[in-house]
């Protein structure tokens, strides 16, 4: 395959592939960049246009829109704490808090260039897997995915800010919400009063717009005044800042890439756990965890590093076996199909120039969208020095409309409208957000696979194997660890008095 | 006089207390309709609901009754671990703040809050109804033209410009360039 190195990066310079490269970016900028629209839309979009097209040119099309969609949608997460799709959830932590401390011009500085090297971590990872990612995919199994979403779940024990009690109430009605709907492993229909609409269960997009947009927009319009809470100045500062920020946290960088990498690779996991994982690993590593949330930058370097090195490993599975672990990838399998290549073991022996440009291209859209993002980032930062009066309607029909696209749904929209209204209410009354979308995202994969490996090993399943164990051992560090560094704290403490 | 009569209220059903409530009363349901399910699919759900309204009801209990505040320690304190500084000491100031009951001078900014976010439901509920019987983008322009107006008292010049610069995005994006049926 990498006697085929050269070749490729001759297809992807030669004219007019820099073009569709640029093209294909902006477009999936812009679907990142509005709430309810992502990958899945922006390829489907694409693959009526790319039918009859030179394979490799449709490819770089098609990945460079599907490179920029999570940078994309970061910046609405950092400016207007609205995540354009589901993976930038996490960003708006501590993204939007460095907005309000005027501090934009940093948080895009460090998204952008995390995104940057998270993507150029995933496709390094990507060409080194392809040949060995066989063995590596058929290594998780149910326990494992379980013990992935425990690990995600003990998160909300750290980032429960003011009250570990109300965290972990949120956490409860977040698990309690997942439930809802069409249980894949007994088959039953819970909690779905009468109504054909919740047999899927909340669906995660809507919920993310309602909690995270419409919540914010309410908040915005009767607050009202302006988003930064600084005066404007006219120019962008701490750009630079930010960009230095992920080399002086080079460590956490390559650890969150490495995790979303891992999620990727594993089938039907997704981006948001990506993202939720690396933020999580970010506040337990942390010396100052009571920081997140705040405004750290940390917080926003780590999972927009794994929510970008996620995609070089999610291309794992899908190249290799044709298995799509995403929606995204499913579009994207059925335009390489269209495209008459064949994903699996032979696409590698029989089009090796074909999966370099796409790992190529992966890089190299990142690379753009990163440096339009921070070439423009001084125009996007006006916008939180618009009245909130005028910011929120346009807030409140981005995400609402973007909800209703989803699907074509009017109970979508509802749903948006009822989460938004809750969000409003657990912020103001001190429960975690944050607890309620780790919970929901992470809850039906941890039921269904905590009854799938009952079903098939018992309750040894989860012990007996090794990446399992290993998994379990390492959240239960995790948990004890901030306790077991108080109690040494303490008795050094006490031993100096 | 006031403050001292309303801190020493055996009950007060505050707007903190009302949605502690409204949780509690999720999580009772889920609990009760739990058993309508065969037992492996009621297991996790029931166990959420149960542990559920067993803390909500102490959190209901700890907001809706200022003297227990004290006894219910474990549920008003600050976080385990955020509530330390970078130094390891225990943000104590916070967490006295936590036990304080919620102070009686904001009653009326209370009512007034909650009127305002009743309203924006009410201008949100029209407009889904409107989206539901009209074309997206009349319902649209509409709600921002109105809202712009009414709510935030901008000019009428402000509010058309807005509404018809939205408009004509998504018009271009929804309609020309995605084709959606809406």
């Amino acid at each position: 395959m990498f006697e085929s190195a050269l070749p490729a990066l001759q297809i992807m310079l030669s004219w007019p592939a820099p073009l569709y490269l640029l093209l294909g970016t902006l477009l999936g900028m812009l679907f990142g960049i509005l709430p309810g629209l992502g990958g899945p839309q922006a390829l489907a979009l694409l693959l009526p246009i790319t039918y009859g097209m030179d394979v490799n040119l449709a490819i770089v099309l098609m990945v460079g829109a599907m490179a920029a969609v999570p940078f994309g949608g970061s910046i609405p997460a950092i400016l207007i704490n609205t995540p354009g799709t589901g993976q930038s959830a996490a960003t708006t932590f501590d993204g939007f808090p460095l907005t309000q401390k005027g501090k934009a011009g940093m948080a895009i500085g460090a998204s952008a260039t995390a995104s940057c090297l998270g993507a150029f971590f995933g496709a390094i990872v990507l060409t080194v897997l392809l040949p060995i990612g066989r063995q590596i995919v058929l290594l998780f199994s149910f326990p494992e995915y379980f013990m992935l979403a425990l690990m995600g779940l003990s998160v909300i024990v750290v980032v429960s800010k003011d009250s570990l009690w109300k965290g972990l109430i949120s956490a409860l009605l977040g698990l309690a919400l997942s439930t809802f709907g069409y249980d894949p492993v007994t088959g039953s229909v819970r909690y779905t009063f009468g109504s054909d609409y919740l047999w899927d269960g909340i669906r995660l997009m809507p919920a993310f717009i309602g909690l995270f947009a419409v919540g914010e927009a309410l908040e915005l319009m009767i607050r009202r005044g302006k988003i930064a809470q600084v005066p404007y100045t006219g120019k962008l500062s701490g750009v630079t800042d930010g960009i230095k920020s992920v080399f002086q946290n080079f460590g956490l960088f390559l650890r969150c890439s490495f995790i979303g990498c891992i999620i990727g690779i594993i089938p039907g996991v997704g981006g948001a756990v990506a993202n939720f994982l690396a933020y999580g690993h970010a506040v337990q590593s942390s010396k100052n965890p009571e920081l997140f949330g705040t405004g750290e930058i940390r917080g926003v370097i780590a999972p927009e590093s794994g929510n970008n090195a996620k995609d070089g490993g999610a291309l794992v599975p899908t190249l290799i076996f044709g298995i799509p672990g995403s929606i995204e990838m499913a579009v994207f399998l059925g335009a390489l199909i269209v495209l008459g290549l064949e994903p699996g073991p032979r696409m590698m022996m029989e089009n090796p120039e074909t999966i370099l440009v796409l790992i190529y291209i992966l890089v190299a859209g990142n690379i753009l969208v990163s440096l339009i993002g921070i070439f423009g980032a001084g125009y996007l930062c006006r916008l939180t020095f618009f009245p909130n009066t005028l910011l929120a309607p346009v807030i409140f029909m981005l995400a609402l409309m973007g909800s209703y696209l989803t699907h074509g749904l009017i109970y979508d929209v509802v749903l948006s409208l009822v989460f938004g209204v809750l969000s409003l209410a657990m912020k103001r009354f001190g429960f975690s957000k944050l607890a309620v979308v780790i919970a929901l995202v992470l809850g039906r994969l941890a039921q269904k696979t905590f009854h799938q490996t009952l079903l098939l090993w018992g309750v040894k399943g989860f012990f007996v194997r090794p990446i399992s164990l290993g998994l379990f051992l390492v959240t239960l560090a995790m948990l004890l660890f901030p306790f077991i560094r108080d109690f040494l704290k303490r008795r050094q403490a006490s031993r100096t008095i | 006089m006031t403050d001292q009569n309303q801190i020493e209220k055996p009950f007060l059903l505050n707007d903190s207390a009302l949605f502690d409530l409204i949780i509690l009363i999720f999580f009772l349901l889920m609990t009760v309709i739990a058993f309508d399910y065969n037992p492996r699919a009621r297991s996790i759900p029931l166990g959420l609901g149960i542990v559920g309204s067993i803390m909500m009801f102490l959190q209901f209990l700890a907001d809706a009754m200022p003297p227990l505040r004290s006894k219910l320690r474990f549920v008003v304190q600050s976080g385990i671990l955020s509530g330390e500084k970078p130094d390891g000491q225990k943000d104590t100031q916070k967490q006295e703040a936590a036990l304080e009951p919620p102070h009686p001078a904001k009653t009326e900014k209370v009512s007034q809050y909650w009127w305002q976010v009743l309203r924006m439901i009410l201008w949100l509920t029209g407009f889904i109804v409107a989206l539901s019987l009209v074309n997206y983008l009349i319902a649209v322009g509409a709600f921002i033209v109105l809202i712009t107006k009414i709510e935030a008292q901008e000019a009428w010049k402000k509010a058309l410009l807005l509404a018809g610069c939205v408009d004509a995005c998504f018009f271009v994006l929804f309609d020309i360039i995605l084709n959606a049926q809406l």
